[in-house]
């Protein structure tokens, strides 16, 4: 098994892509949260009535199915605009897709991070005259980070596991090179052990680290309880 | 009072109850022995600790039925009978969060009555009482008093205990400071301790 | 949009969707079968026990359900004594290889989530049933359990919903239930839109279901919450619960 028959390269050049995968959609995906948990809590109904459609939704499909939409959806929609045969971006239509399952999930994080922010902060921001902007920027945001931490943590964790998701439409991932490396040696238990380590040891560095910014986080709080 | 049962291990000391010394648990048999003990000693204690999830009748049917071994009819028409007696009847279909604090300890008397246990063990049963709900929970226990069943209170209402004990001990620190009947124990009190605990007491209620 | 097509699939779809509805339910089902005796010697005050099943559920909740399915599915069929084995005919076949991955998977989230409820369950009421002379065993059975399913139905109904979903990674090993009955109408059709639409449709039909009768229950169970005020007992318990499904909502 030298050099895991060859495959070795190409294993750490997946698991590369599956961390490239997984960081786009989170950092796409909190933006999609928090505009989602501002729209949550708009004063326009049917603003949040969208919003409420998005998450209800989103939260109630299969994230397989969803990659699966974007992907061949996709594809009949670039092959009809361009008139010929077009195939989408493994890469962009499973970002986007993890995007969008992140952003509805997150969207409550956030909205229940928000309601947890003392209401009182927020009217002594009213009443000092600020605009509703500067009380989002300066008030709301910071504080609500510390509340919203453990449950992105959580997110987060799926987010990294689901990302072999995409695999099943192409994308080179982690998973998928171990398919590729597991069909042509006809050693599977090996390869996909491998895969399985390492995904375990990106949850378990994540876990490490999401204690230490919780903790950090907590500053500061954590003696005045 | 969590020793006499082994809600907590004692460190040392012996103890003895009806006679007889209580071996330490550990083993299968002390573990049995230790269950058939607890049956026979109710106990109250000062969060009332009812079963959120059940009624105030499945409260009191539940230890009789399970462990007693008594039919589903027997117990509920002895519950019926306890809860007439606490004066909780009309309440026996809701569950405890609906009930004020005294009433909850009246439904853990009445849990407690329900095995039939030979002594009744009180943990300050209205420390966590709000004032004016303490004296119907006080009511049941003189109740109790009189009808002459052997009752173990850990309580700071010193008026009550002089008017139901026959026997009192004034610890202080994990000592006995004090010991004696009650009439005596009041009139004469010996230690400088209790005394002073005396004034404090009846000096507030002077005032 | 082509109406008429969705008309068309419809009836594959819902023969798609009973074998999803059969492999959630089953999963489900032996999930528990798997959580229930794992938490409770979770809880235990063994720390060797606890530890062994914490690294369960840790390697079970920490890599991706895809990778465990092919793990089983292709990796079993590589080891000598497994082929020769009388659990080779039952290994072979991928939906019992989909249940096995499924229900390992949903026993280990199922287990966290049971754990959370039964240290939740306040010591007090395991007390009171200490003092009334009930046997571990009974306590267990008629307290501790009772109790702390009810504080752990939110976080549950939650992990209901994500293994519906989860079972749709059995399209992956050729099984034809919904997401793979849709997938392959597409090939046939390369309508994507129309089919997979109705799907998720369906999905979200289910889904709603399992929100629906989970609310029910928990409103049930929690009768003796709801018009309680004033009592700290019932606000204590309320906060143990809201804290297990925040802390929970971990998904697979």
């Amino acid at each position: 098994m030298t050099e895991l028959q060859g495959f070795g390269d190409q294993i750490a050049l997946g698991a590369f892509t599956t961390l490239r995968t997984a960081l786009t959609s989170l950092a796409l995906g909190i933006g999609v949260g928090l505009c989602g948990a501002a729209a949550k809590r708009s004063r326009v109904r049917i603003i949040r009535w969208l919003a409420g459609c998005y998450t209800t939704i989103v939260r109630g499909v299969p994230e397989l199915l969803i990659i699966l939409i974007l992907y061949f959806g996709g594809t009949v929609a670039l092959t009809t605009v361009f008139g010929r045969y077009v195939e989408v971006d493994a890469f962009a239509a499973g970002v986007f897709a993890l995007t969008i399952v992140f952003g509805a999930y997150a969207t409550e994080v956030f909205r229940a991070a928000i309601q947890a922010v003392p209401s009182g902060q927020i009217e002594a921001a009213q009443a000092l005259g600020l605009s509703r902007f500067c009380v989002w920027c300066f008030v709301i945001l910071p504080q609500m980070w510390r509340y919203a931490l453990p449950g992105l943590g959580n997110l987060w964790l799926t987010l990294l596991k689901d990302t072999a998701l995409i695999s099943v439409v192409g994308l080179e991932d982690l998973m998928r090179k171990s398919s590729i490396a597991a069909g042509s040696t006809h050693d599977p238990l090996t390869f996909y052990s491998i895969a399985a380590s390492l995904y375990l040891l990106f949850t378990s560095v994540s876990l490490v680290g999401l204690t230490w910014l919780e903790r950090r986080a907590d500053r500061g709080v954590r003696f005045a309880k | 009072m969590r020793c006499l049962n082994f809600l907590e291990e004692p460190t040392e000391g012996e103890i003895w109850i009806s006679g007889r010394r209580v071996r330490k648990g550990g083993s299968l048999a002390g573990y049995q022995e230790v269950n058939a003990l607890r049956a026979k000693l109710g106990m109250v204690f000062q969060h009332f600790n009812l079963w959120s999830c059940k009624t105030v009748l499945e409260n009191i049917i539940e230890a009789p039925i399970h462990v007693l071994g008594i039919s589903k009819r027997d117990a509920c028409l002895r519950a019926e009978e306890l809860l007439l007696k606490v004066g909780l009847a009309d309440k026996r279909n809701d569950y405890p969060a609906h009930l004020s604090g005294g009433q909850q300890q009246r439904v853990a008397i009445a849990r407690a009555l329900a095995m039939q246990p030979e002594i009744l063990l009180f943990d300050e049963p209205t420390s966590a009482l709000d004032p004016e709900l303490v004296g119907e929970v006080l009511k049941v226990i003189r109740a109790l008093a009189d009808e002459g069943r052997t009752m173990l209170i850990v309580t700071h209402e010193l008026g009550f205990a002089r008017q139901v004990s026959n026997h009192i001990v004034f610890l202080h620190q994990g000592q006995i400071e004090e010991e004696g009947n009650p009439d005596q124990l009041f009139t004469k009190p010996s230690s400088p301790r209790f005394k002073q605990f005396l004034s404090a007491q009846f000096g507030e209620r002077g005032q | 949009m082509n109406l008429h097509l969705i008309v068309e699939v419809l009836p594959r779809l819902l023969e798609g969707m009973f074998l999803t509805a059969k492999l959630t339910a089953a999963s489900v089902a032996f999930g528990l079968l798997i959580a229930v005796p794992l938490a409770l010697l979770r809880t235990s005050p063994s720390s060797v026990l606890s530890y062994t099943i914490f690294l369960y559920t840790f390697v079970f909740r920490g890599t991706p359900l895809l990778v465990q399915l092919f793990l089983i599915y292709y990796g079993a069929g590589q080891l000598e004594w497994i082929r020769s084995s009388a659990a080779w005919s039952i290994l072979r076949d991928p939906f019992w290889c989909a249940l096995i991955a499924f229900s390992l998977n949903n026993g280990a989230y199922t287990t966290e989530i049971l754990r959370g409820g039964i240290r939740a369950v306040p010591s007090g009421e395991i007390e009171a049933a200490k003092a009334l002379g009930m046997s571990y065993a009974l306590r267990i059975r008629r307290i501790v359990l009772p109790a702390g399913f009810r504080l752990a139905l939110p976080a549950y109904a939650n992990e209901v919903v994500l293994m519906l979903k989860a079972s749709s990674l059995a399209s992956t090993i050729t099984l034809m239930e919904l997401t793979g009955t849709a997938r392959k109408i597409v090939a046939q059709t390369f309508s994507p839109y129309e089919v997979f639409i109705s799907a998720a449709l369906i999905y979200l039909g289910f889904t709603f279901l399992i929100v629906h009768v989970f609310g029910r229950l928990e409103r049930h169970m929690a009768k003796h919450q709801q018009r309680a005020k004033l009592k700290n007992n019932s606000r204590s318990h309320r906060r143990a619960a809201a804290k297990i499904s925040a802390s929970q909502k971990v998904a697979s």
